[in-house]
Formats: C-alpha cells, structure tokens, sequence
C-alpha cells in the first residue's frame, strides 16, 4: 500500500493497477490467515486506511491548492468525488442516498480498481469481511485530517463498491497549554 | 526584495523547521520561546479577526505588513502552519508558501521518509526548501 502512495507522491510513475490489485488481494489473504476472524481483519483493513489517510490529506492540500474549504457534506462528497477518488483510485465516483439532514451519504465508486481480477468468496462477506475497507478507512483518516469526524463503512455491491459515510462532528484544533481562545 | 525566515509548525504548535536567510538582527529570546511567541501571535491574528468579521464567510488571514517587514502565512486544512518573513514590498508570496508546502509534503509526508523511523530527514527537507525559496525572484 505505501508502494502505491508513493506513486501518488512521485507522479512521475504509474504503478500498473493489476500489480496493485494482486498485492492487495494476496495482503487481505494473509491478513485472513493470521487473524482468522474477517471482522478482525476488516478492523485491520480500517486502520491502515486511516494511517493512509491521515497522510494523504496533507498530499492532497499540496497538490490541490484549487480545492476551497468544504463548510458541509455536500461540499465533503463533491471533492471525494470529483477530486479525491479520480486522483488516487484513477475512477469515477458519485455521491447518494442523502439522510439525516445531508448528514450521512453513500459514494459509488464504479470499477473499484481493488475488486478487479478478484472474487471474494461469499461466505467471507457474510461473515464480516468488507474488502475495500480501507478506502473507507482512507476517507475517514484524511477527513479526520481536516477536522470532520466521520464513521465510513465500505459494502461490496457487484461491480461497484458503495462508501456509507456517516457524517459525526467538527473537530477543533487544541490549543497549547495556557492558551484559551 | 528579499527574504528573512522561515517558521513551519504543526497543528499542535510545535517548531518542525526554522530556517533564516538575510536576517540581520536576532529577537534575543531562546528559540524554542520565540517559535512560541510566532505562533502564539498566529493563533491571536486568527480569533481577533473571526471576532471582528463582518460576516460569516469562511475567512484566513494572509498576512501583516510593518514598514520593515511583511509576515506572510499559510494554514492548510490539516493544520501545518507555514510563516514566512519577507520584504513589505515582495510579490508572490502565496504562491511561494504553496510551494513550500509542497516541499513540506513531499519530504515529511512521503513513506520513503517515513521508512526510516519516525525522524524527519532535516537535511533534505533542508536542502529542498532552500532550493525553493533561493530560487524564488523576491529572494535577492
């Protein structure tokens, strides 16, 4: 995975999508061995999105000093999007399923580059395992990033992967000791 | 034109980097409380002006212009704070702290820095910002 984050960073070389493909699935098959529990390893898949994230966002800022400071969800899902998902998973992406007062949308990422040349056995999902979890957890560690907590879950749905985000709060920069706003 | 110093802190207010080019007369104080004193400063500029806006617009603050000297800054998102000194009169300091920024990115943020443990390569990042802001026209 920081294989393909450096790719990003580089970006003056591409990494062939079925390489990354290949070592995503053969890194969730060994996660599954050694935790044996596919929730377990969704939990796994989670953190390391978010670790990814975190450091993401800051890349993201640097190369896109267009991109204006969101002030909602809908702004939130419009950079994701239009923005974010092109830039890193080379696909297209469309925000949905609006509830809760715009707090909680689904994206659709179309031709997940994770699920290509991969079939999931079914009895894994129904045990828990969400296999693109990590982009799920990518989205939370980079919103997190930039100050909005929220919870992301990701759902295998056929050719496309849904993202459900569940928008929390806004969180505020501490302060340094001794210092009161 | 010219330009004096550089600050780089992290959302919590720590020093990541400080570098100096043509700046001729120190404050006096230890580092570690003048860094303090900068971002402090930062921090105040930033609440007084929400207090006093006139409306609810999403606002940042640029920069402060003494007859000597012109204290530009950069906040993005994620909280790294970049504050650059320069000339009142130099031109195209947004752009330059953008740039900076960039460099911040790439050498900090980059896993191949991160492969290393948890340090930040001083140096590189050293050489690279230098490289940024020497090569900028209002550097002279």
């Amino acid at each position: 995975m920081s294989k393909n984050a450096k790719q990003n960073l580089a970006d003056s070389k591409k990494m062939s999508a079925e390489l990354f493909c290949l070592t995503y699935g053969s890194l969730v098959t060994e996660l599954l061995r050694d935790y044996e529990d596919p929730k377990e390893v969704t939990m796994q898949l989670d953190k390391m999105g978010f670790n990814m994230g975190t450091r993401l966002a800051d890349d993201f800022l640097a190369k896109n000093s267009n991109v204006p400071r969101c002030t909602d969800c809908r702004q939130i899902a419009e950079v994701l999007c239009k923005n974010a998902i092109p830039c890193y998973l080379g696909t297209t992406a469309n925000s949905s399923n609006w509830v809760g007062g715009d707090r909680e949308f689904t994206i659709v990422i179309e031709n997940n580059p994770l699920n290509e040349l991969v079939q999931v056995p079914p009895n894994l999902l129904a045990a828990g395992l969400s296999y693109s979890q990590v982009i799920a957890g990518a989205i939370r560690g980079a919103l997190e990033a930039v100050h909005f907590k929220v919870y992301a879950t990701a759902m295998e749905n056929g050719a496309n992967t849904e993202i459900r985000i569940r928008f929390d709060s806004v969180l505020k920069d501490n302060l340094p000791a001794g210092e009161d706003d | 034109m010219t330009i004096f110093n550089i600050y780089i802190f992290d959302r919590e207010g720590q020093c990541l980097y400080y570098d100096e080019w043509f700046r001729t007369k120190q404050s006096g104080l230890p580092p570690i409380q003048e860094y303090q004193l900068v971002f402090g400063m930062m921090l105040s500029m930033k609440s007084f002006s929400e207090r006093l806006s006139t409306n609810d617009s999403n606002q940042t603050v640029n920069s402060f212009r003494t007859s000597a000297y012109k204290m530009n800054f950069l906040e993005s998102a994620t909280g790294v704070k970049i504050l650059l000194n320069s000339d009142p009169a130099a031109t195209g300091m947004p752009d330059l702290l953008q740039k900076i920024y960039q460099a911040w990115v790439e050498t900090v943020n980059s896993p191949v820095a991160n492969l290393l443990g948890e340090g930040i390569d001083h140096g590189f990042l050293q050489s690279k910002i230098r490289d940024v802001v020497t090569k900028h026209p209002a550097y002279v």
